[in-house]
């Protein structure tokens, strides 16, 4: 799941391998943060694995003139269900690793419809299961 | 606080993407363990965002695990030969936490073996066997010194008879 998460970002094999292989290297140490009780152990690994590509994230070029070509990840078919603002605030968050405040001074707008328009993004997606 | 008009917010979702801040975070711990409605919604909201995660699954070439380990082997003695050379608090303390104490690496070789569960059963007729030609042995022994007594008796009674004409 993670090499697929990391592969989907890079777009390049033997690189998402090196990021999986450095992610491995820290959970080691931070088992019990990962598997702790109530915890969930995915969640955990995305947002290690997202603190691994934070210098690749600042290559990416914004979602905004992906959006035509959201198709290059796997989420195309759901994607496809979504509004364009939808398509880029989650591609963003999810593949672009940006927080809501940094999405909220690059799209000039509030917190709260970042929030709401990924909220919708999020039932869109849950739908398509 | 109106639970609904929270769990709405889109905060969970910012939070299982990892893009919440850390105000937002601390307060949706503290929401969370108060109000099950709000527990209960970010379990679901985990579950589906993990099995979005699986479907976009790529099997690991072969040899990942393998580098993996190869790695992480790698990283292991580094920090031991780092540690004694360590000055930083940071450091120290990294190396010197509890859990991590409950560990030492012990050089160790073991003297003893592990076989077949089938191999007691074998000993134990060997074994048994063994007493049995043991007792065997002591019984022949015995008859056979009780035969040489004989013939020497014999032997000798029959020398002490005159022969007679």
């Amino acid at each position: 799941m993670l090499l697929g998460y990391i592969s989907e970002v890079v777009k390049d094999q033997p690189l998402a391998e090196q990021y999986l292989i450095s992610v491995f290297n820290d959970i080691s140490d931070k088992t019990d943060e990962i598997t702790g009780e109530g915890v969930n152990t995915w969640l955990q690994l995305l947002s290690l694995a997202k603190s691994k590509l934070i210098r690749f994230f600042d290559t990416m070029p914004d979602c905004e003139n992906e959006v035509s070509d959201i198709g290059r990840y796997n989420l195309g078919n759901r994607f496809g269900k979504m509004t364009s603002e939808q398509k880029q605030i989650f591609c963003e968050i999810y593949y672009h690793g940006k927080n809501i405040s940094q999405l909220s001074q690059q799209l000039n707008k509030s917190e709260e419809s970042i929030r709401k328009i990924l909220k919708e993004a999020f039932i869109i997606l849950r739908r398509s299961e | 606080m109106n639970i609904q008009e929270y769990i709405e917010s889109g905060i969970l979702e910012a939070y299982v993407l990892d893009s919440a801040s850390e105000a937002e975070v601390r307060k949706l711990f503290y929401l969370k363990d108060k109000h099950p409605e709000i527990r209960q919604a970010l379990q679901e909201l985990e579950r589906d965002m993990e099995h979005i995660a699986e479907q976009m699954a790529v099997p690991p070439p072969p040899l990942t695990w393998l580098k993996i380990e190869a790695e992480l082997n790698s990283i292991i003695p580094q920090a031991n030969h780092i540690l004694p050379r360590q000055g930083g608090h940071q450091d120290h303390q990294q190396f010197k936490s509890p859990k991590q104490n409950q560990y030492i690496e012990v050089e160790a070789e073991s003297t003893h073996m592990r076989v077949h569960k089938a191999w007691k059963w074998i000993f134990a007729v060997v074994f048994i066997l063994s007493k049995i030609f043991l007792i065997c042995t002591i019984y022949f022994y015995l008859e056979n010194k009780h035969a040489q007594e004989q013939i020497q008796e014999l032997k000798t009674e029959l020398r002490s008879k005159p022969v007679q004409p």
